[in-house]
Parts: C-alpha cells; sequence; structure tokens
C-alpha cells in the first residue's frame, strides 16, 4: 500500500482517542478513535482501525473504519477495506472483494423513476455520457399498434418531469418508446 | 454461465414479474419484479424499475428498486441505481451513480 | 517490535509515528513505538518507547514514557522511565520525573525536577 509523501503516520501501534484534524494527508496504521477531520487525503493501510467520524477530501480504505465517512470529493474501499457506516460522497469506488455495509449517498442526480432530487453543487452532469445511443438521428415513423401509442405519453410525460428538475443539465437525449419492431422508433420530444 | 434466455430490447417495455433460470439482457424497460436464477445484465440503455432477485447483476443503465444477489452485484461506471442492495460482493466502479444502502458481510476484528 | 532506534539526530529516519505541523489532536495517545510530534497534542500520551517534540511542536499533556527529546513547547508533566532531553530553544513548563534529564543551554524550564532513581510504574 502506497504511503504518501511528507505526511502524517500513526504507526501499528498507537492509539490515539480523541479528536484530530489536520490540513495534510494522513496514513492510519494504528487505531484512531472519536473523529478525525482532515482537507486532504485519508488513507487507512490494512493493519489501521478507524472508528470515527470521518471528515475529509479523499479516503482510501484499505484497512477497518467504523463510522460515517464524508468526503468531498472520493472514497475508495480497496480488497482487503472494511467499513460499516454511511458514505457522503460525490465519487465512491467498491473494489471486487471489499466489505461495506451502511449507505451510501453520491449528492444528487438525475434519479431513475421520476422522483425529484434538490439541486445540489455535487451534482454532475453524467447523464450526458451515459446515454449516447440514445443520441441516434430521429427514424421515420411507421406503422405502428394502436396499443402503443397510449404508453407513450404517460412515459413521457414522467421522464419529462425529471428532467425540467434540472435546467442547468444538458438538454435530455430523445426517448424511444415502444414499437415491436427492432428498427423503428419513435421519438418523443419535449415541448 | 448459463445461456443468454432473454433480450428485452431498446424497445421493449415490460411490466410485470419476471422470472427465469437463463440470463438475461434489458436494453428496454422493466418494471415489476425480477427474479432470476442466474444474471440480469441491465445495458446502458436498459431501465430497470423493480426488486430484484438473482444471482448476478451487472448495471450499466438506470435501476431503481431493492437488489437481493446471491453472488456479486457490479454497478459500472455508466450506471445510475436508486436502491438497497443485499449481497455478499458489490462493486461500484468510478463514475457510477448510487444511492441507497449495501449489506454485505463484513468482519470486523473483535475489539471493535 | 523494534527497540533500536536512530535517536542521535533525525528520529523521523526510523521512526513509525510522525505527527505533521498541520495536525491538532485533542485526546489520549498511547502505543509500543516511537513518536514524532511536529504538531499539536492536547490531553495526555503515554509511550513504551521515545517521544520526540520537534520544535514545531506543541504539547499541552501530561506525558508518560520511556525516552522524551523536546525541541518545541510541552505545557505538562512529564515522567519518563529512562531520560528527559530538554534541547536548545524548547519551552517546557511542568514537572518532570526521570532518572536521568539533560537541559541544554538555551532551554526554557519551569518546574520542578525529580531524579528518584526508582523505576517508574504505571500510574
Amino acid at each position: 500500500m502506497a504511503t504518501l509523501d511528507g505526511s502524517t503516520i500513526i504507526g501499528e501501534s498507537i492509539l490515539i482517542n480523541g479528536s484530530l484534524n489536520g490540513d495534510e494527508d494522513l496514513t492510519v496504521r494504528g487505531r484512531v478513535e472519536g473523529t478525525l477531520t482532515l482537507t486532504r487525503t485519508l488513507v487507512v493501510e490494512p493493519t489501521g482501525i478507524v472508528k470515527a467520524e470521518v471528515q475529509v477530501k479523499n479516503c482510501i480504505i484499505a484497512g477497518v473504519v467504523v463510522g460515517n465517512v464524508t468526503a468531498s470529493e472520493s472514497v475508495e474501499i480497496t480488497r482487503e477495506g472494511r467499513m460499516v457506516g454511511d458514505i457522503n460522497s460525490p465519487r465512491v469506488i467498491i473494489v471486487d472483494g471489499a466489505s461495506f455495509r451502511g449507505r451510501i449517498d453520491m449528492g444528487d442526480f438525475d434519479l431513475p423513476h421520476g422522483e425529484r432530487p434538490a439541486r445540489s453543487a455535487l451534482a454532475r452532469p453524467v447523464s450526458a455520457p451515459s446515454r449516447p445511443a440514445m443520441r441516434a438521428p430521429p427514424a421515420p415513423l411507421l406503422s405502428r399498434p394502436a396499443m402503443a401509442r397510449k404508453e407513450e405519453p404517460k412515459v413521457a410525460e414522467k421522464l419529462e418531469k425529471t428532467e425540467k428538475a434540472f435546467p442547468a443539465k444538458p438538454p435530455a437525449p430523445p426517448v424511444p418508446v415502444g414499437v415491436g419492431t427492432v428498427k423503428r422508433k419513435v421519438i418523443v420530444r419535449r415541448k | 454461465m448459463a445461456e443468454t434466455s432473454g433480450i428485452i430490447g431498446r424497445g421493449t417495455v415490460v411490466k410485470g414479474n419476471l422470472s427465469g433460470s437463463g440470463d438475461v439482457v434489458v436494453e428496454g424497460r422493466v418494471e415489476g419484479t425480477v427474479s432470476l436464477k442466474n444474471q440480469l445484465t441491465i445495458e446502458q440503455d436498459g431501465k430497470v424499475f423493480a426488486d430484484v432477485e438473482l444471482e448476478n447483476l451487472a448495471v450499466h443503465g438506470e435501476m431503481s428498486g431493492d437488489i437481493q444477489a446471491a453472488d456479486k452485484v457490479t454497478i459500472s461506471s455508466t450506471a445510475k441505481v436508486v436502491g438497497d442492495i443485499k449481497a455478499p460482493r458489490v462493486v461500484i466502479e468510478d463514475g457510477a451513480r448510487f444511492k441507497g444502502s449495501i449489506e454485505m458481510d463484513v468482519k470486523l476484528p473483535e475489539d471493535i | 517490535m523494534a527497540a533500536n532506534i536512530e535517536k542521535a539526530t533525525a528520529p523521523r529516519g526510523g521512526a513509525h509515528t510522525v505527527i505533521g505541523g498541520s495536525i491538532v489532536i485533542d485526546g489520549e495517545i498511547s502505543g509500543d513505538e516511537d513518536l514524532v510530534i511536529q504538531g499539536t497534542v492536547k490531553g495526555k500520551i503515554s509511550l513504551k518507547e521515545s517521544l520526540f517534540v520537534e520544535s514545531s511542536g506543541v504539547i499541552e499533556a501530561d506525558i508518560e514514557t520511556a525516552n522524551v527529546e523536546v525541541s518545541g513547547q510541552v505545557t505538562g508533566n512529564i515522567a519518563a522511565s529512562d531520560k528527559v532531553e530538554l534541547k536548545t530553544d524548547c519551552k517546557v513548563v511542568g514537572d518532570i520525573r526521570a532518572p536521568r534529564i539533560l537541559i541544554a543551554d538555551g532551554a526554557i524550564f519551569k518546574g520542578n525536577v525529580d531524579m528518584d532513581v526508582k523505576e517508574l510504574k504505571g500510574k
């Protein structure tokens, strides 16, 4: 596990019980209990145990963390990492083999199923890259079964509501809706 | 790996209970419940609004619902997932959007 | 557990725990290894090995350890089972209890000194 350069290291046999604040990177190989607040990166090495409320910029967990972690940039739980607690961070990475139990909140984003989250500075316009396929040029409208027509407006409405909550986002990609044939698509545009 | 028993294509909407023993790939939309013995893959265009119970789940698109997997759940970098996950293995890739709880088996040292 | 550490100069090289300059700890620190403090610690420090308070270090705590080497500021009582060394430009306010004490020229110290030869027992 890489150690950060010129940073604070809490050795394996050290136990700190109380509040720890700092403006530098911190590597924990021992045990820290209480609260831990850093403006930089916290690395909990495999031998490290942090039983605390953690507030940092970045957090890499390869050891044990019990407590809530709030990170302004990212949280990563590595293969040897184990965490019990809630994570509040715009980026969360959980590697295969990691253990985690708790809630994850990545801030607000365009939630599936028409929910309307409040605007947040943490929201990233991720929806654009995730739907490149939908930007296909509209296909000509051919014969469609009458049944499919009824479904369209309801679905379109729900998605419209979701998308209207985020005027700052890139324009919503067209939504292809229900036809049996593979090649024909109905594109419903926002009014 | 099981044979792909079903592909729900881009224009297809399934409302109801989806169950089966093969792998299912969703490129369209599924609403209701999903209960599979093997793998569900939600492609980038796919949307699933359902509680799912399966062996493996791989999400590249959108999913809203509770997930119970016997083996592994993978939320890839293009995915957006809202719901509670209960599985022995969960992988969240950089760039994924997730909101909910995750319950894996966590072995903690005795003196915690 | 490594007991042979360079104590002469640059203790950082051999030490395992370094509390950096911007770190503020309010609580208790305990451990079985060397500790280098460049930041601020309030509360209590209890080590089995050596404590190095570097010139930027500020300690407002009672200290109990084997060795202490102070180049910074300490406000609190120090009890060492082996030696206490106060280096030039350090500032220590508190009582010192150790079998061996070294106070360098230029060190500022205010408190009592007890060089009781008996081995220090845990309180």
